[in-house]
């Protein structure tokens, strides 16, 4: 009876701690929890191939056009691996990059010039720099990894131009020093952990872009994806929209697809 | 001759699509041509030479693909120029069928390779001749006649070549700009110690240790820059260009530092003859750093500096323009929708020989032209010395190329 009382006790007690620990759940520990829920939702892609066409808008209206492919492979204990190559403007058409994500540390990226047949070895510092001339940062369409920020939950709204749904709004704060941002805010729904709208707040903390998801479709009953994205520059009033074809995952790529002799032959 | 091998490599390419599905999986056409001037300020030194010439170039490629595992590409080059007979010229920049695995690569025919990191000059590519009198400031290649193995292991990349068929460098003719004097004797060319058909090996390991790429590669087979006899033909003076068989071996080391790029290429060689007709052995570097301030010009604009220190153990005695030379550069990367890149440089010599300045610049017009603007300025070479030879000869390309 007595080792019944005790172990009843000890119970309400570990129940009052986690309750309480639930309750004490700081903003930070909710972010935190929130962000890595949302890329266990991610998890199991094993790999994608995805076709993506980009259109940049000048404060004029005037329109150019870029088309890529891209292709990605889930890594296990790191950072996913990738290959994007162009097909358009047709003097770029071949060029490939190559990116090893790390979880800590920078990437790996190797760039490919088929004029010269050149791999080159390139610095990934680069983060907060122009993908091909357009709104997007490289850091936008990496590879997202949980470790690469810290995150704070702010609130509970409803979702930007989709009342029904609610979306938490968190902070995340890159811990890379040569990310050209001091926060991104962004709304993420509940359900699904579908990212809805995407705040850039520069060094200065100024609003510097937006980013605004949609079409998202869900793949193999499990997978989200956003098919058209909208980048607006606040400052430039330039905008980056890109439209992603049908995307297919688990199309067994493997390991050996992302070396630098498969870079040279992507097309 | 050139026809014949091409024809013998052919038919080795052909049993081997034979057996395979002929009809490919995919086919693409795409093709470019270049429309160019080149203005030379400087009066010339020899009659026949002008101030300008013009021309148009073609290069239409065909790549076509089998899911089972191969490749087939071919990419012919022809070039039209207004002044000089020996510019205007034809090469298979490349002819090549390649068929791979999970960890290997097997390619035969023509092909076109690279295997430097640095900028001003590339002392570890052997596998390609230099195209000089298609670009004198050594970025294009002829393509090479190859038969290639590649394995990729965990422990790096090995690369086995044999090249059956050695290509002489192209020079300027008798009306060429950037030619030496008197003109070069065509089709007196020595071979020493074999023939344009004996066999050449080249082998290469490479592999990546988190931020450093390394590689280290061999070869034995013809130099693939001449030596120069003098010798009078019908009671004229010509150059005969002689080729040596020479044993390479080098490497290249960079180091990726957050944006600063740090860079080393080396070869040691022995076989080939110098500027005194001495054959030795001798070493080779190219010692470099590059560092990119990223989103410093309007928007998005990067700009890169690089220096690199050019070194040939035979000083004076080399052929090459760059033997003690300190070479200083800014990139400019604009990073617009046109793509404006522009590389500003100078060659600085050591022991006094002069300086070169160059200048490489291109922007795109639309979805399916660009532009650029490239040349170079040679200044107070000394006499005698390889930068002498082009004292007159500072240069201004403009070209045009359209993409189909």
């Amino acid at each position: 009876m007595k080792i019944f009382m005790k172990l009843v006790v000890s119970i309400v007690i570990i129940s009052i701690w986690n309750i309480s620990s639930v309750l004490a759940e700081t903003s930070e520990e909710k972010g935190l929890r929130l962000a890595v829920e949302a890329d266990l939702t991610g998890e199991g892609f094993k790999d994608t191939v995805s076709q993506s066409k980009m259109t940049l808008r000048n404060a004029q209206g005037e329109e150019s056009i870029r088309t890529f492919s891209s292709k990605a492979l889930e890594v296990e204990n790191d950072g996913d691996k990738s290959i994007f190559i162009f097909h358009h403007p047709k003097d770029v058409k071949g060029t490939a990059i190559l990116t090893f994500t790390h979880k800590s540390g920078p990437d790996d990226q190797w760039l490919y010039l088929p004029a010269l047949k050149r791999v080159k070895r390139i610095s990934s510092d680069n983060k907060s720099g122009a993908f091909v001339g357009s709104e997007f940062a490289y850091e936008d369409l990496s590879s997202q990894e949980v470790e690469k920020y810290t995150y704070k939950w702010i609130e509970d709204v409803p979702c930007p131009g989709d009342e029904q749904e609610m979306c938490y709004v968190s902070e995340s704060y890159p811990e890379d020093k040569s990310s050209g941002y001091t926060r991104r805010v962004s709304w993420v729904d509940i359900s699904e952990h579908r990212a809805r709208k995407i705040d850039y707040y520069d060094r200065k903390d100024k609003l510097l872009k937006t980013l605004v998801l949609s079409d998202y479709k869900q793949y193999l009953g499990k997978f989200w994806n956003a098919h058209t994205l909208k980048m607006v520059n606040h400052n430039t009033s330039k905008e980056t929209d890109i439209a992603i074809s049908e995307t297919e995952y688990q199309t067994g790529l493997k390991d050996s697809d992302f070396n630098r002799q498969t870079l040279k032959r992507a097309r | 001759m050139y026809v014949v091998v091409l024809s013998f490599l052919l038919t080795l390419i052909l049993p081997l699509l034979s057996h395979a599905n002929l009809e490919p999986d995919f086919t693409e056409y795409k093709a470019e041509i270049l429309i160019g001037a080149w203005l030379f300020p400087e009066s010339p030194l020899y009659d026949g030479q002008e101030h300008h010439n013009y021309s148009i170039a073609f290069e239409p490629e065909i790549y076509s693909e089998w899911i089972e595992g191969s490749n087939l590409v071919l990419r012919p080059f022809i070039r039209l120029d207004s002044q000089d007979s020996n510019r205007s010229h034809f090469d298979i920049r490349e002819g090549i069928y390649s068929w791979y695995g999970e960890d290997w690569e097997s390619s035969i025919g023509i092909g076109q390779v690279f295997w430097g990191v640095t900028e001003s000059k590339n002392l570890v590519d052997i596998i390609n001749q230099f195209d000089v009198v298609d670009d004198p400031l050594f970025k294009t290649k002829l393509g090479q006649p190859l038969i290639n193995l590649t394995l990729i292991r965990d422990s790096g990349y090995y690369e086995f070549f044999i090249l059956p068929y050695f290509r002489e460098r192209t020079s300027p003719g008798k009306k060429g700009r950037l030619r030496l004097d008197p003109e070069f004797s065509k089709g007196s060319t020595k071979f020493e110690g074999g023939s344009q058909w004996t066999p050449e090996i080249a082998l290469r390991w490479s592999n990546s240790f988190g931020n450093y790429d390394v590689s280290a590669h061999s070869f034995l087979g013809y130099g693939r820059a001449p030596s120069i006899d003098i010798l009078l033909v019908d009671g004229k003076l010509k150059y005969e260009p002689n080729y040596q068989r020479i044993r390479q071996i080098g490497g290249t080391i960079q180091n990726t530092f957050g944006a600063t790029l740090y860079k080393l290429e080396w070869v040691a060689k022995d076989g080939q003859k110098d500027a005194n007709f001495r054959r030795g052995g001798y070493l080779a570097t190219v010692l470099g750093v590059e560092h990119t301030l990223y989103k410093t010009i309007g928007d998005n604009g990067d700009i890169g500096f690089l220096m690199e220190y050019n070194f040939d153990s035979r000083r004076s005695r080399s052929a090459d323009i760059m033997q003690d030379d300190v070479f200083i550069a800014v990139r400019l990367a604009l990073n617009d929708t046109e793509d404006t890149e522009m590389l500003l440089g100078s060659i600085l010599d050591l022991d006094g020989d002069g300086q070169i300045y160059q200048v490489d610049f291109g922007r795109r017009i639309n979805d399916s032209l660009t532009y650029g603007i490239r040349g170079a300025i040679y200044q107070n070479g000394r006499p005698g010395s390889n930068l002498y030879i082009l004292r007159q000869d500072s240069w201004l390309e403009i070209n045009f190329k359209q993409y189909f």
